[in-house]
C-alpha cells in the first residue's frame, strides 16, 4: 500500500496563500478527475477547508516521485508559481499521510485545538469523492478509519467536552471588544452552514439585533425566520453597512464582497462607531485593506 | 512593629500579585477571589503602617517623599479595589498590583527623613492633599487601564490571541474602567484643588500666582474633563480615547515631577 499526501494548511501558508489554493466542491471534483486521468494518482480525495487544502492519493508509482507531480499539478490547476507555493507545501507518505489524516479528523491539526466542525468536512469531502468514483479500497479504508478516530477522540477524551469552532471563537472575538452582546446588533452576509452556526451562537449570546443578506432571498428569508432576525436586500450597502456592531460574512465569492470604499463611506455614516468584521470566506470576502481603516 | 507591619503589607500585596497573575494565566475564579483578599488585607496593613510611620514621626503621611508614594501606592491599591468591585473584573489586578508593590516597597527603601513637625494645617488642608494624591492615583490607574486597551487592541488587530487575550476584560469593559477612573479623579481633583485655594485664602491670604502647580493643575483638570466628554462620543471612543489618557497622564506625571521638584514653591510631595 503507498498512500501520497500534498498540501498546506495555516501553519505553513499565510491566509493569502491558501485562499488561493482553495478549492470549491466543483473543482475537487474536477482536480480529482484531472489527477486520475492524467496518471497521476489511481485513488484520489481533495479536502478544502478555510485552513487547508490537501489532495489524498494512491499513485500507480513509488509515492515519493508522485509528490513531486502532485505539487506541479497544484501550481498549475490554480495558476500560482511554485516559488509561492514551494515552503508551504508539505509531503507526507505511507504512515506519516494516515497519522496526518487521523490528526486533521480529530481536531488536533486544527487552528482551534479539538475544533468540531474538521470531522464534518472530512466527512463531506470523503462523500463526495466516493460519490465521484475517485476513491478506491485504499482511501476508503483510510477515511472510513478517519472519521472513525475522529469520533473516538471526541467522546472518550476531553476534547469533546468543550467543543471548539470557527464560529464561536468569532462571537468570542465579539464579545473580547464589545463586550456582552445583548445591546448590539450583527449582519450576517451569506446564509449556508457556517453562517447558520454564527448566527445560532450570536442568538446563544443574546445579540439584540439580527440581520441577514444573502444572494438567494429565500435562504436568508428561512434563517430569520427560524433565529428571529431581518433580511436586508442583498446589494443594498449603503443601507446596510451603517447599522450592525459586527459583520459575519461567510460567502462564497472569487472576488471581495466588501471593498476598502464601502467601508470607508460606511464608517463616515456610523460616525466612526467601532464596527467587528469577521471574515470566514475563503478567499476571503473582505478586503485585507479593510483591517488597516 | 513598624517593620512587621511593612513585612505583613509587602507579602499580602505580592500574594495577591502572583494570585491575580495565575488567574489571568488560568481562568480559575478561586484563585481570583483570593487575590481580593489578599489584596484588601495587604491595604489594611498597608493602613496601619503610615498610621504607624506618622505617628513615630509626629507628622501626616505626605510630610515627606516615602510617606506621599506609600499614600499613593496605598490610594492606587483601593481605587483599584473599588473599580473591581464595581465591575466586578479583577483580570487586571495583576498589571496594578506591580505599581502598588513599586510604590510601596519604593518608598520604604527611602531614608528615612526625620522631620520637624510640620505646622498645623487643619483639615482643610489634609483633605486637599489627600484628594490631590487620590486624583493621581485614580488618574495613573486610567493610565494602566489605557496601556492594557491598546495593548490588547494590538493584539487583536494582528490576531495574536493568546491565553491572556482571553482573559483580559473586553475593550469596552476597559473604557469604562478607564472612564469611572478618570471621573474618581476628576471629582477628587476638583474638591481637592478648591479645598486648596480655600485653605490658601482663609489661612494665609496670600496666593502665590506665581507657583506654576496651580497652572499644571487647572490644565490636569481640563484634560481629563475634555477626556471624559470625549470618551463617550461615537467618534472617540476605543483606542483614540485611550491615548489622549495616556497622554494626559503624561502631564500629570509632569506635574507630579519635574513641577513639584524643582519649580513649585510650595507642593513638593503632592
Amino acid at each position: 500500500m503507498e498512500i501520497v499526501l500534498v498540501g498546506l494548511n495555516h501553519r505553513t501558508a499565510p491566509v493569502e496563500v491558501r485562499e488561493r489554493v482553495s478549492f470549491t466542491v466543483e473543482q475537487a471534483r474536477r482536480a480529482s478527475d484531472e489527477l486520475r486521468l492524467k496518471g497521476i494518482l489511481e485513488e484520489t480525495l481533495v479536502l478544502s477547508t478555510c485552513n487547508r487544502s490537501e489532495v489524498y492519493g494512491v499513485p500507480p508509482e513509488t509515492s515519493r516521485e508522485c509528490a513531486r507531480g502532485l505539487s506541479t499539478f497544484l501550481s498549475e490547476f490554480h495558476s500560482v508559481q511554485m516559488d509561492v507555493l514551494g515552503t508551504s507545501l508539505y509531503h507526507h507518505y505511507d504512515r506519516e499521510a494516515v497519522r496526518h489524516l487521523f490528526r486533521v479528523a480529530a481536531g488536533l491539526d486544527s487552528m482551534m485545538l479539538g475544533e468540531a466542525e474538521i470531522l464534518g468536512q472530512v466527512r463531506e469531502a470523503y462523500r463526495v469523492a466516493h460519490e465521484q468514483g475517485a476513491t478506491g479500497p485504499v482511501l476508503n479504508r483510510l477515511f472510513q478509519g478517519a472519521l472513525e478516530v475522529g469520533k473516538r477522540v471526541r467522546s472518550e477524551t476531553e476534547l469533546g467536552t468543550r467543543p471548539m469552532s470557527v464560529a464561536s471563537a468569532g462571537v468570542k472575538l465579539a464579545e473580547r471588544i464589545f463586550g456582552k452582546l445583548d445591546e448590539r446588533s450583527a449582519l450576517v452576509l451569506g446564509a449556508g452552514t457556517i453562517s447558520e452556526q454564527v448566527i445560532a451562537q450570536l442568538r446563544d449570546r443574546g445579540i439584540a439585533h439580527l440581520y441577514v443578506m444573502n444572494r438567494s432571498r429565500d435562504r436568508a428569508d428561512g434563517l430569520a425566520k427560524q433565529y428571529g432576525g431581518e433580511v436586508l436586500p442583498w446589494g443594498e450597502w449603503d443601507k446596510a453597512l451603517p447599522l450592525p456592531d459586527v459583520i459575519v460574512s461567510s460567502v462564497a465569492a472569487e472576488e471581495s464582497v466588501l471593498r476598502r470604499e464601502m467601508v470607508e463611506q460606511a464608517m463616515e455614516k456610523r460616525g466612526n462607531r467601532a464596527l467587528f468584521f469577521m471574515d470566514l470566506g475563503l478567499p476571503r470576502n473582505i478586503d485585507a485593506a479593510v483591517g488597516k481603516l | 512593629m513598624h517593620f512587621a507591619l511593612f513585612i505583613s503589607t509587602a507579602v499580602a500585596y505580592a500574594l495577591s500579585f502572583a494570585l491575580y497573575l495565575i488567574f489571568l494565566n488560568t481562568g480559575k475564579a478561586l484563585t481570583g477571589r483570593l487575590g481580593t483578599l489578599l489584596l484588601a488585607v495587604g491595604l489594611v496593613a498597608h493602613y496601619f503602617a503610615l498610621l504607624e510611620r506618622s505617628r513615630g514621626l509626629h507628622t501626616v503621611p505626605y510630610h515627606d517623599l516615602y510617606g506621599s508614594m506609600s499614600l499613593f501606592g496605598w490610594l492606587l491599591a483601593l481605587t483599584y479595589l473599588g473599580l473591581e468591585l464595581y465591575h466586578r473584573q479583577r483580570s487586571v489586578g495583576a498589571l496594578v498590583l506591580p505599581f502598588v508593590l513599586v510604590f510601596f516597597v519604593a518608598a520604604h527603601l527611602a531614608p528615612a527623613d526625620r522631620l520637624s513637625p510640620p505646622e498645623a494645617h487643619g483639615p482643610s488642608f489634609a483633605f486637599h492633599v489627600a484628594l490631590s494624591i487620590l486624583a493621581y492615583s485614580a488618574f495613573a490607574l486610567s493610565f494602566v487601564l489605557s496601556l492594557v486597551f491598546l495593548g490588547e487592541e494590538r493584539l487583536l488587530r494582528h490576531h495574536k490571541l493568546g491565553n491572556v487575550v482571553w482573559r483580559l476584560p473586553s475593550l469596552e469593559l476597559l473604557e469604562r474602567m478607564s472612564r469611572s477612573s478618570v471621573l474618581i479623579g476628576l471629582v477628587s481633583i476638583t474638591i481637592g484643588t478648591a479645598l486648596g485655594f480655600l485653605w490658601v485664602d482663609r489661612l494665609s491670604n496670600k496666593y502665590s500666582f506665581y507657583d506654576p502647580k496651580y497652572a499644571i493643575t487647572l490644565l490636569v483638570l481640563l484634560l481629563y474633563a475634555v477626556y471624559f466628554r470625549l470618551a463617550r462620543t461615537t467618534a472617540w471612543q476605543g483606542a483614540r480615547a485611550s491615548k489622549l489618557c495616556v497622554f494626559n497622564f503624561l502631564i500629570v506625571f509632569l506635574s507630579f515631577t519635574v513641577v513639584n521638584f524643582y519649580l513649585s514653591h510650595s507642593h513638593r510631595y503632592f
